[in-house]
């Protein structure tokens, strides 16, 4: 797309970044363990919150910056969002409504947001979770049905958390990530 | 709401000219009459631009990931040419092929042969990785009045009744489960709508239909008829004459909904 990237292996290099983006595939105490155990909590909070880095997290990357998840155990995240991320099984008809959550859903967007400038309400993104925010009350700017409603954007300030891929979500996607890069 | 999906399916063989190897797409009949028809990577930008959903990749050949760097390499560069969701399959035999292949640009991993000899193997991913990543992928044939689980790239009879590995894959932890009908595959005259009806009632789980699709009322009927989430064909794509757009008219105006 042509911008200066860097995949990062070690927390310490994460020092210079401007943005960082946090993509997510795995499970959520998995990675979570990984994290603590490698620093890479405290180098990435010291730059939210200290250095006022922007951040995209995406998919598990999203859920990893809320509050908790309750995986194969309940495991706690990254707290900068104080948000739940629950499983959706629990709350959803799994004889009418398949999961995991896999393939093309539209996004509705409630507040506007600068990620979607340029890109249409109701736009379809890839989505493939099981795991998903059901708590609509705080930070949501856009959701997307699957039986119930879930947010499939959250935001404050420079932080931004989408459940679908915009990497794997061709045009729209492109846009998306472009926004994050030369807008946020 | 979520919207059912298009996905061709590229089955291909490694083949090698004096020093150097060349992935190259093939076609089947019954899983025999090997028709060698091209390259993985400009196939798969036609089906990108022709807005097809996700895209499964799998080497008949099975092999070996574990000291095969010219493989995993074609599958990054693969997946960094392409920017569809990527399935990889072909070769998996332990949690180490999930990390290979998640490392090397497979967004979810299908496999099928060591489902059956390891079970294990498909809860040890979906604990580690997410079911979300772990495909579970099943050949069948139907054997007097059963339908029954063949592995092997279909050669062997594991005796198992298909009706009751699906029931174990998902409790195992399969996210998805992708069924192809040996009988049909290659024969274009539609997909087994007895069984996708069947099992897409019964099951959990996202279920995608293959072997069969001929023409786009094929398609059609599948999805008019069971609760699939999506179609997975290889002929149908790989052979010119069938137009991706002209079918995804066709059934968009059969009132099912692909993504816009």
């Amino acid at each position: 797309m042509g911008f200066e990237s860097e995949i990062v292996q070690t927390p310490n290099k994460l020092i210079d970044s401007d943005k960082i983006i946090f993509p997510g595939v795995g499970a959520f105490s998995n990675v979570m363990k990984i994290i603590e155990n490698n620093k890479w909590d405290e180098v990435l909070k010291k730059k939210i919150f200290n250095d006022k880095v922007s951040v995209l997290g995406i998919c598990l990357g999203m859920q990893l910056l809320c509050r908790e998840s309750i995986e194969h155990e309940k495991k706690s995240g990254l707290n900068i969002f104080d948000i739940g991320v629950k499983k959706m099984s629990d709350h959803i008809d799994s004889n009418k409504f398949k999961l995991p959550h896999i393939g093309w859903n539209s996004v509705q967007i409630k507040k506007n947001s600068i990620l979607f400038d340029g890109i249409k309400n109701g736009s379809d993104f890839y989505f493939n979770h099981s795991y998903g925010i059901l708590d609509l009350d705080k930070n949501v700017d856009c959701v997307t049905n699957h039986e119930i409603d879930f947010a499939s954007v959250i935001s404050y300030k420079n932080i931004f958390g989408v459940q679908f891929h915009p990497e794997k979500s061709l045009d729209d996607g492109k846009i998306l990530l472009k926004n994050f890069i030369t807008k946020v | 709401m979520l919207k059912k999906r298009l996905i061709p399916k590229l089955i291909f063989k490694v083949k090698e000219i004096g020093q150097e190897k060349y992935p190259v797409i093939v076609t089947t009949k019954n899983f025999k009459n090997i028709k060698f028809v091209g390259d993985p990577i400009s196939q798969a930008k036609i089906f990108e631009s022709q807005l097809t959903d996700e895209l499964l990749l799998v080497n008949m050949d099975s092999l070996d990931l574990d000291n095969n760097q010219f493989l995993l390499d074609y599958y990054k560069e693969f997946s960094n040419k392409i920017f569809m969701p990527l399935t990889i399959g072909g070769g998996v035999k332990n949690i180490g092929s999930f990390k290979k292949l998640l490392k090397n640009g497979a967004d979810k991993v299908c496999l099928n042969t060591a489902a059956i000899e390891n079970p294990e193997i498909v809860s040890g991913a979906s604990k580690i990785f997410g079911s979300q990543c772990v495909v579970v992928s099943i050949d069948f044939k139907k054997i007097d009045k059963d339908y029954l689980v063949f592995y092997r790239n279909g050669k062997i009879n594991s005796k198992k009744l298909l009706f009751e590995w699906i029931k174990e894959v998902e409790n195992l932890g399969a996210g998805e489960i992708l069924l192809t009908d040996i009988d049909k595959d290659g024969m274009s005259d539609g997909l087994n709508i007895e069984v996708a009806e069947k099992v897409s009632n019964s099951s959990k789980l996202p279920i995608i239909m293959s072997g069969g699709c001929g023409v786009a009322q094929h398609f059609v009927d599948a999805f008019k008829n069971t609760k699939i989430e999506g179609i997975a064909a290889g002929n149908f794509f790989s052979f010119r004459d069938q137009n991706i757009h002209q079918a995804r008219s066709q059934i968009l105006n059969n009132g099912i909904e692909l993504r816009k």
